[in-house]
């Protein structure tokens, strides 16, 4: 059993039923959180054994989970980060969402290691955890607020030391590309689990505690900080925007809705790169305990893209999503737009996606200028493109097409739109081009949650990893490294770690501060395992939703892995064998060929006995 | 005979000083391959990189021809 109330390697878990309104715990020891490393991967474990399959994912039976990694709260290196998981109703699989701040952290100094909700609730209400107690508390009077409004008011009322993970107003009308907010704006933005919280009328999570996280050898995780403190001043100073006229150029950053790729077709991206983009600066900050500290708070003082506010710096996923993808160039729209987006609940990825898919239905006849209200939706638009995010965000007019996401949107408009709604299972596809990054074509298909760049892969290939090298266009030889890549992220991920800090970090650090924070004796070896347990387990979830990711490959658009190649461009040409790369990983991981489902001897291999019992 | 050296994002640290903004346009003997000038302006070989030449995807043991364009990139990370 647990060898402490919490903390080395043991985890309290919150339950919360919010029909009924009832609040356990439960603790599990080493014997349950070391398989899977505590954090999400616990967290992966529990929603497969709670939750039963088929269940919708905005009705009562789904649940919503908030966890804390492994690491979290230590003082570990870039261990702030926090996991929100369910069933994804955007994609219908299982969905995850991590950001970082200072809410993870703070769930366990108020004594829990996750919170796992199911239910609805018959009224608002807002889940208050403080020193080791819960409860919940009606939430009338935030219902309706933006992120901001809702933080600022329950740390009016709790305190400036309570941490607030809440939902804005578009994720209270359930739209489909919302996430969840903490720090005044950061984002757990994937999956559209903002939706989730907003149909259990769960409108936030207020933790607030003083509690020491118990660390089994400290000394060592000292020495372990002391030897891998990372610097980096060029992150610090720009974090991911510096890189959009880059990737622009490489072809790494998609263009013109998927159309495009190069600086050819928009070569102003340098206005939205970099020192353009933090010249709007105000200052830098730091989640918990992170030495690289690359997150910033901006604000446009003026004019017509002026923010209503402090609001965070835009990363660049949002600049690629608005401003390659719908070719805007204007440095302060994009802050704007990161502050809309922010404010509401809106997914910066999936919201650009939804634009761009609305300019070009535009421009080829699909709808008209009236469908839209009138808005001169154009590609560059900045002035068009924000108050169409507004529009989403209400689910006003051809907003409340857009706001379940684009595969969903062309559905409704018919007429071909198909190719222009970029999603893989229903999700817009992140700023990375599979055209560049061939190793992405895998994640994007085959991680349990599709269309995500974040779920390790050729595209997060840290220092002090070794994989097999593969030159760009051969589309062999990659299963064995893209696997490794996944498990050592999952790993990591549990552990509460960010995967951008991590660059910055020998990923042979990661078993050790494992282990140094849990006591228990955690090698690379052990830790490859683990991860893939973790994702193997998210994958079964899918398995028993009835999901088959292979069938994906028909109904998405010819633009994405080169079915129809560009003509011009870093990326013309390109034509991925999916086929190749997809039977190789599955074959390498003992999945089925045809209907990936893991094998019997696969399942037992990893101890996920539960999950044969489930399949089988 | 002349090549035109672009590189992107933190690998400018590698360029020149004579160098304008993130480009380079030098004099080269003939028969030098892309790795080999990336070796002479300093880079590590083991600093994670993508090039093009006159924007097409080539390994570094490319020759470089008068007029050539090689451009260097930071092989792509998440974020």
């Amino acid at each position: 059993m647990a060898k402490g109330f919490m903390g080395n390697g043991a985890a309290r878990v919150l339950y919360v039923d919010l029909s009924t309104g009832t609040l356990t715990d439960e603790l599990y020891g080493d014997e349950v959180t070391r398989k899977f490393v505590g954090g999400y991967g616990l967290a992966a474990k529990l929603l497969f054994d709670k939750q039963p399959g088929g269940v919708d994912a905005l009705g009562p039976e789904n649940h919503i989970g908030l966890f804390a990694g492994t690491c979290g709260g230590t003082g570990s290196l870039v261990s702030s980060r926090y996991m929100a998981i369910g069933k994804s109703p955007l994609t219908n699989t299982w969905g995850d969402a991590n950001s970082g701040g200072y809410f993870g952290p703070t769930l366990k100094f108020a004594g829990y290691d996750g919170v796992l909700c199911k239910g609805t609730a018959d009224a608002p209400v807002y889940l208050l955890i403080e020193e080791g107690k819960a409860s919940l508390v009606d939430a009338a009077d935030l219902w309706g607020k933006d992120t901001y409004e809702t933080e600022d008011k329950l740390r009016t009322k709790h305190g400036d030391k309570a941490q607030v993970a809440c939902i804005g107003p578009a994720s209270e009308k359930l739209s489909l590309i919302t996430g969840i907010s903490t720090d005044r704006g950061r984002y757990a933005a994937r999956s559209g689990l903002g939706a989730v919280m907003g149909a259990k009328k769960l409108k936030a999570v207020v933790v607030k505690g003083t509690a020491t996280v118990p660390v089994a050898d400290p000394e060592r995780l000292q020495a372990l900080r002391k030897e891998h403190f990372p610097k980096d001043k060029e992150f610090t100073k720009y974090g991911t925007a510096k890189e959009t006229a880059s990737y622009t150029e490489a072809g790494e950053c998609p263009a013109k809705n998927w159309g495009a790729a190069g600086s050819s077709v928009f070569p102003t991206a340098w206005k939205i790169t970099g020192d353009e983009i933090i010249k709007y600066q105000k200052k830098n900050y730091t989640c918990y305990k992170c030495p690289i500290a690359c997150g910033a708070i901006m604000e446009v003082p003026e004019g017509p893209f002026a923010t209503l506010g402090d609001t965070h710096k835009p990363q660049y996923e949002t600049l690629g999503a608005l401003g390659v993808m719908c070719l805007i160039d204007s440095p302060e729209a994009m802050v704007r737009y990161n502050e809309i987006c922010n404010r509401t609940g809106l997914d910066t990825i999936s919201a650009g996606g939804a634009i761009a898919f609305a300019i070009e239905c535009l421009e080829n006849g699909l709808i008209s200028k009236e469908d839209l209200g009138g808005l001169d939706l154009t590609w560059g638009n900045a002035e068009a493109a924000l108050k169409l995010t507004e529009m989403i965000a209400a689910r006003e007019g051809f907003g409340d097409v857009l706001a379940d996401g684009v595969q969903r949107a062309a559905q409704k408009v018919g007429q071909g739109s198909e190719q222009y709604a970029i999603h893989v299972g229903g999700q817009e596809l992140p700023m990375h081009d599979p055209k560049n990054t061939n190793g992405l074509a895998l994640t994007y298909l085959l991680d349990a949650t599709p269309g995500r760049h974040s779920q390790g892969g050729e595209l997060l290939t840290p220092p002090g990893f070794e994989v097999d090298k593969v030159d760009k266009g051969v589309y062999t030889g990659r299963a064995q490294s893209h696997q490794k890549l996944a498990n050592i992220l999952h790993v990591s991920n549990a552990a509460g770690n960010c995967m951008l800090a991590y660059f910055f970090v020998s990923s042979q650090t990661i078993p050790q501060f494992i282990s140094a924070v849990t006591g228990w004796d955690f090698d690379m070896e052990e830790a490859m395992e683990a991860g893939e347990r973790i994702h193997t387990i998210r994958h079964a979830f899918n398995v028993r939703e009835g999901y088959n990711p292979l069938d994906n490959i028909d109904s998405i658009s010819d633009r994405i892995f080169g079915k129809k190649p560009l003509t011009e461009g870093p990326n013309q040409g390109i034509d991925i064998d999916l086929g190749a790369m997809t039977r190789e990983y599955l074959e390498s991981v003992d999945w089925d060929i045809q209907t990936t489902k893991p094998s019997k001897a696969k399942l037992t291999s990893l101890g996920l006995n539960e999950v044969v019992e489930a399949l089988y | 005979m002349m090549v035109t050296v672009r590189l992107f994002s933190h690998l400018v640290k590698y360029l020149p000083p004579e160098a304008k903004h993130d480009t380079w346009t030098t004099a080269l003997e003939t028969d030098m391959c892309a790795g080999d000038l990336l070796t002479r302006l300093g880079f590590p070989p083991d600093i994670p990189r993508a090039i093009t030449v006159n924007d097409e995807n080539h390994k570094e043991d490319v020759v470089l021809q008068e007029g050539d364009v090689l451009k260097v990139f930071p092989v792509a990370m998440g974020g």
